[in-house]
């Protein structure tokens, strides 16, 4: 409980025992000064709460904090990877750095990656980075995957009325995703009718702070904790199915040839071109990545990206080597990593940043 | 279905829509009636067979026992059956465990081991508040107060009303039952009532109960999950923290809900008198129970310390009827000991209260009051004695690792309500804000600042547990 929320407190007994029955009538101008008069308390209270830092926070805000005291405890250039449970599970910064130093090139790996972090959420927390890093990154590189690219409020997916998910409902994102389910970028018009409501009850709880002062709190008040989530035990275990995707090159490859003729899910696309542009435009360089899973349409979307791609590094975890050597009890789950699935993808990614053009 | 879920929102609004749109005094009680099933069969359909159950009976035996003269033994039959029967279901769901556990305890104890095991009993939500009030037409029937309801459906809505069903105030069937009787008209001063009362109610309950709880779970133990508490860990200053803390959440969660039940019921056009009066302003312990949860220590005054003799036997037996008063008030609220022992700590405050000859000022009443009320919290909130006495010792400065850093909210919390009851004290005087732009401004305002106080996990109310 911040001061704050207890000066507001002492704000709301007063206004609730001081205001008493209205005479006169009820008219709409009376429905305005209502509106409005909500409308200017919910700005000046996410005026004050923003100057005091207090936000909704989630893990994301811990891996951020992590991330910042890597960051000032390190020199090197920075290279930070931004994605989401794929990564968590695949890219230990530590393990990163250190196979980078051995091939020659010294450099700080952060992590920055929750699970189910939509684009929308991932940008805000590397914004959120961004604004306190005592550096710049050199290069951010971006996780790509096709369910994230593929719905504009991927939130939902993972999370509804929750401070997670609020948050990400700033009027410019609000705005942006209306204007995607608009553009029946949602797949049919129950989801999309869903997605509005949605999108909508969830800008207007952003908009007036629901649960703000409740759950708000400040960065500084929070623990660090490293977004490298090693996972040493399966989770379930792989159907033989889904062993023959890792280790029947020539299926995949078919699958994936099919899906990389596909075109990449404009909202995503879109989205990633304002990010990326706007990151570059600070002097950062960005790059796009996508750890290995089992699936191989999800492999083949990335490689389709890449070809796409061809002035900025790539690397999409696809490499008939690297799957082959995965082909064993490396994996979480699907599409997950183990500690050793981590360790041959982390010696294989090294090998390709260290190749790819700056 | 608690009334800070956005559900209940939903469920407000179509109650409110079908009840204004339907003409007729009889459609609109039977829509409250059906409203009231929804809302009580929200949390388990199986309830629905016990409040109905606790209705049947206490309209048969309201009816029955009417029908015979005053002071005839049937009559007397009639009304001893209806409230066994409400207190056999209240005994069952509510204290069948407590007594058969502590029995158990007690044989283990001289060595016996017994032969049965408890029951997983579900306790139904709000039983203690509808068994109260089923019992309180039984007995104002019973005594010529009240003229017996025909209707079963009258009697069901008293009984099951859904804005203080789960959690009071216990209404009196002698100002419920009129009101049904009244024609109803959506005004804009029925609205604006409403609405002030259940906005009060929202920011006490939302705006400060809720974020009180953070301060007391994880020292006390979650209210709702017995046995996970461990007080040794923490430090003499989170102890009476917490304690503080805890005695601001209760008053602000029961009386917002209240507040809210209040204004709820305003939208529909009944009035529920008011359960809270500033407890915590109280000079005395005597003041204290004349402002905290009223309608409760009225029911006890009225339905169990007056039938007992009152203080019409001389002063051992007031004292005697004081105590054993206030005892089976503690019980009532909940089926432990630590219950028992606060009903017993309170009692014996109000006994000490008669025998003390001298008046002490106002401050130190003040003070001595609300020193013994926040002791006494203690084992209202702790699971068992050892917690007791190692907050009791925090408080003391005898516990080891010393008094430690004073909590703030050992400052935050009384200076929440000090401003509370001022502001509670002051507004009638001011002069109203009448003109009506900035009323719906300031309402406006209010809003906004219980939106953003709001919390998204809001916690089921404490008195639910009762």
């Amino acid at each position: 409980m911040s001061v704050l929320a207890v000066i507001v407190m002492g704000l709301a007994l007063v206004l609730a025992h001081t205001l008493r029955g209205a005479n006169g009538g009820f008219r709409l101008v009376h429905i305005g000064a209502f509106a409005l008069s909500l409308a200017v308390t919910a700005l000046v209270i996410r005026f004050f709460a923003s100057e005091n830092g207090i936000e909704r926070r989630s893990d994301y805000d811990r891996f951020v904090l992590h991330g910042l005291n890597l960051a000032e405890a390190s020199n090197a250039p920075l290279w930070v990877f931004v994605g989401a449970s794929y990564s968590r599970n695949a890219i230990d910064d530590d393990g990163l750095t250190a196979r980078l130093q051995e091939r020659g090139r010294h450099v700080r790996v952060i992590n920055l990656s929750l699970q189910g972090a939509s684009l929308q959420e991932r940008r805000a927390h590397l914004e959120a980075f961004l604004a306190r890093t005592p550096r710049p990154p050199e290069r951010v590189f971006l996780e790509v995957a096709p369910e994230f690219d593929a719905d504009p409020v991927y939130v939902f997916q993972v999370a509804k009325f929750s401070d997670r998910a609020i948050d990400q409902f700033t009027p410019r994102n609000t705005a942006r995703a209306t204007k995607d389910i608009l553009a029946r970028q949602c797949g049919g018009l129950v989801a999309c009718a869903k997605a509005a409501a949605f999108t909508g009850s969830h800008g207007l709880m952003n908009a007036f702070n629901i649960g703000l002062l409740y759950s708000g709190e400040r960065l500084e008040g929070m623990e660090p904790e490293a977004a490298w989530d090693a996972q040493t035990e399966p989770r379930e275990e792989l159907s033989e199915k889904q062993r023959t995707e890792i280790s029947s090159p020539a299926r995949g490859l078919a699958l994936a040839t099919q899906e990389a003729l596909r075109e990449p899910h404009a909202w995503g696309a879109a989205y990633r071109e304002e990010w990326v542009a706007e990151l570059e435009a600070a002097d950062i360089q960005v790059g796009f990545y996508f750890p290995p899973v089992l699936d191989p349409g999800k492999r083949a979307y990335g490689r389709g990206l890449c070809q796409r791609e061809p002035y900025r590094p790539c690397i999409i975890a696809d490499d008939p080597e690297l799957l082959a050597a995965l082909d064993g009890e490396v994996w979480f789950d699907p599409g997950h990593l183990l500690v050793p699935g981590a360790d041959s993808y982390l010696d294989w990614l090294a090998d390709r940043l260290v190749e790819a053009r700056p | 279905m608690i009334f800070t879920d956005a559900i209940f929102y939903a469920f407000l609004a179509i109650v409110f829509a079908a009840y204004w749109i339907v003409k007729g005094k009889e459609l609109r009680l039977g829509i409250l009636l059906i409203a009231s099933a929804v809302f009580y069969g929200w949390w388990d359909w199986r309830f629905l067979f016990l409040i109905a159950f606790v209705i049947g009976v206490s309209w048969l035996t309201a009816l029955q026992a009417a029908k015979r003269e005053p002071g005839e033994r049937t009559r007397r039959r009639w009304l001893v059956f209806g409230i066994a029967a409400n207190l056999i279901v209240l005994g069952f769901f509510k204290y069948a465990n407590f007594f058969a556990g502590s029995a158990a305890e007690s044989l283990r104890a001289i060595g016996i081991e017994p032969g049965w095991t408890l029951l997983n009993i579900l306790l139904p939500v709000g039983i203690s508040f509808y068994v109260f009030q089923a019992i309180s037409y039984i007995v104002d029937v019973a005594r010529g107060h009240l003229a017996p309801e025909q209707r079963l459906r009258r009697v069901a809505l008293y009984i099951a009303f859904f804005p203080q069903l789960v959690a009071g105030p216990i209404v009196r069937a002698a100002s419920f039952f009129p009101q049904m009787d009244r024609d109803k008209r959506l005004t804009r001063g029925l609205l604006a009532s409403g609405l002030k009362a259940f906005l009060l109610g929202l920011a006490y309950k939302a705006g400060i109960a809720d974020h009180l709880a953070p301060f007391v779970d994880p020292v006390y133990g979650d209210t709702f999950t017995p046995g996970d508490a461990d007080l040794s860990q923490w430090s003499n200053a989170a102890l009476i923290g917490a304690t503080f803390a805890f005695a601001g959440q209760i008053y602000f969660d029961f009386a917002g809900y209240s507040l809210m039940a209040i204004g709820v019921a305003r939208w529909f056009g009944f009035y529920i008198p008011r359960n809270f009066d500033y407890p915590y302003a109280a000079t005395s312990i005597q003041d204290f129970w004349r402002r905290w949860h009223i309608s409760l220590s009225s029911w006890l005054r009225d339905y169990l310390y007056i039938p007992l003799g009152g203080n019409r036997g001389g002063r051992l037996a007031t004292y005697r009827n004081l105590m054993a008063t206030m005892v089976l008030g503690g019980l009532w609220h909940g089926a432990a000991w630590t219950f028992v022992a606060w009903g017993a700590l309170h009692g014996a405050g109000l006994v000490v209260n008669r025998l003390a000859k001298t008046a002490t000022g106002a401050v130190l009443g003040l003070v001595l009051t609300q020193f013994f009320v926040l002791l006494c919290w203690v084992p209202f909130r702790a699971e068992d004695f050892g917690d007791v006495l190692t907050v009791w010792s925090a408080f003391t400065g005898l516990r080891e690792g010393g008094p430690g850093m004073l909590s703030w909210l050992v400052f935050a919390v009384p200076a929440l309500i000090a401003l509370d009851a001022i502001l509670g004290k002051l507004a009638p005087r001011l002069a109203p804000l009448r003109q009506p732009l900035l009323y719906w401004a300031g309402l406006g305002a209010l809003a906004g600042i219980v939106l953003a106080l709001y919390p998204l996990d809001a916690a089921p109310f404490v008195y639910f547990q009762f």
